[in-house]
C-alpha cells in the first residue's frame, strides 16, 4: 500500500506524517521525499516509526543538502529513499498484524524546506 | 548448539547524510549483536562509530573493506554478552556520504568474551569477490559472517547462504557455521567490476563443543579436547 506525502514547505523542527495503519501481512517499508530543493546547509532527519500494538519501534537517516545525488550507474536523482524491513526473526520474516501502523517524522534544520513530496510505501 | 541468527534488521538510505540507524526488540540477554555498515568511500568520510541507544560502543571487526574505485566502504562491527532489551543502533560517519546502510544481528549460543575470530577483507575488480582466507579459527562451529558490496548485486556462494540483500547500496550479506575448526573465504558471485568485501568470525559458547569431541583439561584460560586441539585462547 503507497501512502502519498504531499507537497509542502516543511518548517523547522518536527514534521509527523501519520500515523497510518500498516496492511496486515507487511515486511518492507520504503520512505521517498524529493529532496531537489534541499539547499546546502539544510538538513532533514527522518525519523520513520513502526507500532506493533506494544511499541514504536524507529529506523532512521538524516539527509544532508545539497539534495540531487547520484547513484552507483551515476544516475542523478532528486529523491531520496529510506528502506528499511520489519526483520526477520528464528528464520521467518516479521509480519505486520492488526493494529499496526506507521508514521513518519521529517525534522528539519534550518528551514523551510521546500519538497515536491514523496511516498510511504509497506509492502 | 552452536551459534544460531536470532534476529536482524537493517536501514538503507538513498542520498547524502551523516547518520543511520536501526532497531532490534527483544534481544536476549547474553547475546552476540553483529552489526554492518556501509558508505561512500569517495572521500576522507569514514565511519566513526556504531553505538547503541545506552551509548555503548560496538568493537569493530578487523580492517574495513574499502574499495576507493567503487566508492564502497564496508565495515562489520560487534558487541559481546550484550544486555538484551529493545535496542536502537546508530552507524555514525564523519561527515556527509552516500550510500548508507546498516545491519543489525542477533546471535545465540556464542562465546560471553573473546567471541570474535579471525577476520579477512579485500577489494577487486573480478566477478567473482572474494574476502581471502581468514586464519584458522580456534573453534569448531565457528560462525563466518560475510559482506559484499558491488556495482551490481551480488550472490552469496556456497557454502554460505544469504542473510540479507540492500538493493539501494547493492549489498550482500552471507552466512556459515563451519563444522570444522578450518581457514575459509567469503566468496560471491556476480557482474565484474570493483567490489569490496569483508568476512569475520565469531566463536560458540563451550556447549557448542561437537559431541564425541571430550573435554579433557582446562586451564589458563585455553580449553583443549582429547586430541588436543585448542579450541579457546583467552
Amino acid at each position: 500500500m503507497i501512502f502519498p506525502v504531499s507537497a509542502r514547505a516543511l518548517p523547522t523542527g518536527d514534521n509527523l506524517f501519520g500515523p497510518v495503519n500498516i496492511p496486515i501481512g507487511s515486511n518492507n517499508v520504503v520512505l521517498t521525499l524529493d529532496v531537489a530543493q534541499l539547499v546546502a546547509g539544510q538538513v532533514v532527519n527522518t525519523i520513520v516509526e513502526v507500532w506493533d500494538t506494544v511499541r514504536w519501534s524507529g529506523f532512521f537517516a538524516d539527509f544532508v543538502g545539497p539534495g540531487p545525488w547520484r547513484d552507483k550507474q551515476g544516475v542523478l536523482h532528486n529523491d531520496i529513499a529510506l528502506s528499511f524491513g520489519l526483520g526477520v526473526r528464528n528464520g521467518q520474516p516479521v509480519l505486520s498484524g492488526a493494529g499496526w501502523q506507521v508514521r513518519a517524522n521529517f525534522k528539519v534544520t534550518n528551514g523551510p524546506f521546500n519538497t515536491a513530496g514523496g511516498t510511504l510505501e509497506v509492502s | 548448539m552452536g551459534i544460531a541468527r536470532v534476529q536482524l534488521n537493517h536501514a538503507e538510505a538513498a542520498g547524502f547524510g551523516t547518520t543511520i540507524g536501526a532497531t532490534l526488540n527483544g534481544v536476549a540477554a547474553a547475546s552476540l549483536i553483529l552489526g554492518r555498515t556501509t558508505n561512500d568511500s569517495s572521500g576522507s568520510v569514514t565511519v566513526s562509530g556504531m553505538a547503541d541507544d545506552l551509548a555503548v560502543n560496538a568493537v569493530r571487526s578487523g580492517a574495513a573493506a574499502n574499495n576507493g574505485t567503487l566508492f564502497q566502504r564496508v565495515d562489520h562491527w560487534y558487541f559481546e554478552n550484550y544486555g538484551g532489551g529493545n535496542r536502537t543502533f546508530t552507524a555514525t560517519y564523519s561527515g556527509s556520504v552516500q550510500f548508507r546502510g546498516i545491519d543489525v544481528v542477533e546471535l545465540s549460543g556464542a562465546l560471553l568474551a573473546g567471541s570474535a575470530g579471525p577476520t579477512s577483507s579485500a577489494t577487486g575488480t573480478s566477478a567473482a569477490p572474494s574476502s581471502g582466507a581468514t586464519g584458522v579459527p580456534a573453534s569448531d562451529g565457528t560462525y563466518f559472517f560475510g559482506t559484499c558490496a558491488g556495482p551490481s548485486q551480488p550472490a552469496a556462494a556456497a557454502p554460505f547462504g544469504t542473510v540479507l540483500q540492500d538493493t539501494n547500496d547493492l549489498v550482500t550479506e552471507e552466512e556459515y557455521v563451519q563444522p570444522s575448526a578450518a581457514a575459509l573465504a567469503a566468496t560471491w558471485t556476480m557482474t565484474s567490476g570493483a567490489w569490496a568485501a569483508i568476512v569475520s568470525t565469531y566463536y560458540p559458547a563451550v556447549s557448542a563443543i561437537p559431541s564425541g569431541r571430550r573435554l579433557i583439561r582446562e586451564s589458563f584460560g585455553s580449553i583443549l579436547t582429547e586430541d588436543n586441539k585448542m579450541l579457546l585462547t583467552q
